[in-house]
């Protein structure tokens, strides 16, 4: 089978995952937002599976043994789609930073609504940053990680963003550590592609930053060098 | 089960940017053979997981790569050590195989096939090829400087987690001496 008719294939039943399982998650409102976000994430385990029937690519995951015991502010890289669907799988209910155009999509954001994102206004950077470090505390004490992806958009593989400070500044005001994950899922499925390369996305766990005696430029750019240096050497060994 | 996984080239022999194609291009890093020896005699079960693209690249086949051990292993027993098994990826990078490090396989195989679980399994290696597909593993990492170990420290960050040895022998020192948890 050709590449086109695997991506094809999946890309119907991604499109039919979001049909069935929009409808149950939103008939789920009256639930907790943890057990309902156990139903939500077998949906991202569910299209990470039938990417790998479909276009051959599975993962693998390296450095779980760093993710901390309690809720944390992970910082990752964002290179793709697939990352916010296989970090549902990897990580403890967490909740995403996001922009707030994107729970306007009809059932898939209003799905995403009931996983209480953060869901930001970006034009309006000040208020934004306020909100992250507001709701995001909330969600630390309701026992919920923060995922959030510094460059604030999908960056193409070999590039980098800049590291917008927010994460960090929620962490050292919620005196959480700061979480670093580096992967290469771009050499595979890239930004806006539809077609996706066969093989094993790496995803690597890096030791957890601590932010005491910190401030946050400083988290920042330890979570920034990490990062990167790692993607780097990851997209090499893609 | 007191388990230790090596990479090959550049951990107990000497690695080449030419790949080593024949037996005689085998040299053993000083001091690696007996390190083996004294893993054994300490009651360590030892094995081998190694890439070997040079076979999908074609320049030799699995027959010279059997001959190549065969010499790997006469060298370790003539040392008094013993290899339990050799576990290798054959593949090139484009063949997308799930075995090929920094990809899990072959420590999956290893784990299935020893009926074990690698957490707490010492995995020594000289690239973050290694590294990778060691944490991926649940094993814990270890890097020596011998081949491609020097420039894989300056190279990457992030390898402050990663207990570094000049070589298999001063690893093997400190494990046995008690500079490192033990497994169970």
């Amino acid at each position: 089978m050709t590449r086109i008719a695997r991506a094809a294939l999946f890309q119907v039943g991604f499109v039919a995952s979001i049909a069935v399982w929009a409808p149950v998650v939103l008939a789920l409102f009256w639930l907790k937002p943890i057990p309902r976000y156990l139903v939500i994430r077998q949906w991202g385990r569910f299209t990470v599976w039938w990417l790998k029937i479909t276009c051959g690519l599975s993962y693998q995951v390296a450095g779980r043994e760093h993710i901390p015991k309690t809720p944390c502010v992970i910082l990752s890289k964002h290179q793709s789609t697939w990352e916010t669907l296989a970090y549902q799988w990897i990580f403890p209910p967490h909740v995403w930073v996001l922009k707030r155009e994107l729970l306007w999509i009809p059932l898939l954001g209003w799905g995403m609504a009931l996983s209480q994102p953060i869901a930001i206004a970006r034009e309006q950077k000040r208020r934004a940053i306020d909100q992250v470090i507001r709701d995001g505390k909330k969600r630390l004490r309701d026992g919920r990680y923060i995922i959030i992806f510094p460059e604030g958009t999908r960056v193409a593989r070999g590039e980098h963003g800049r590291f917008k400070l927010g994460g960090a500044r929620l962490a050292c005001a919620a005196a959480c550590p700061v979480l670093p994950v580096a992967h290469n899922a771009g050499c595979f499925w890239g930004r806006r592609a539809f077609l996706k390369r066969p093989g094993v996305i790496s995803v690597v766990i890096g030791p957890p930053i601590a932010v005491e005696g910190k401030d946050p430029a400083a988290v920042n750019t330890l979570a920034e060098r990490w990062i990167t240096d790692t993607t780097d050497a990851l997209e090499k060994l893609a | 089960m007191r388990l230790v996984i090596l990479d090959r080239d550049g951990v107990i022999n000497e690695d080449s940017d030419a790949y080593i194609k024949s037996p005689d291009e085998w040299q053993a890093i000083p001091g690696s053979l007996e390190a083996i020896a004294r893993l054994v005699h300490a009651d360590f079960h030892v094995v081998v997981a190694t890439n070997q693209s040079g076979i999908a690249r074609g320049l030799f086949n699995v027959d010279m790569l059997n001959r190549i051990h065969s010499r790997m292993i006469d060298e370790i027993h003539h040392k008094g050590g013993e290899i339990d098994a050799i576990f290798f990826c054959p593949h090139g990078p484009d063949d997308h195989c799930r075995c090929r490090k920094p990809n899990i396989g072959l420590f999956e195989e290893i784990a299935t096939r020893l009926k074990t679980n690698l957490s707490g399994t010492y995995a020594v290696g000289d690239s973050l090829r290694d590294i990778v597909a060691a944490r991926a593993a649940q094993a814990i990492p270890v890097l020596v400087k011998t081949g491609k170990g020097s420039s894989t420290l300056t190279k990457t960050s992030g390898l402050d987690s990663v207990a570094v040895f000049d070589d298999l022998a001063a690893f093997t020192s400190a494990l046995l001496g008690g500079g490192l948890a033990v497994t169970p």
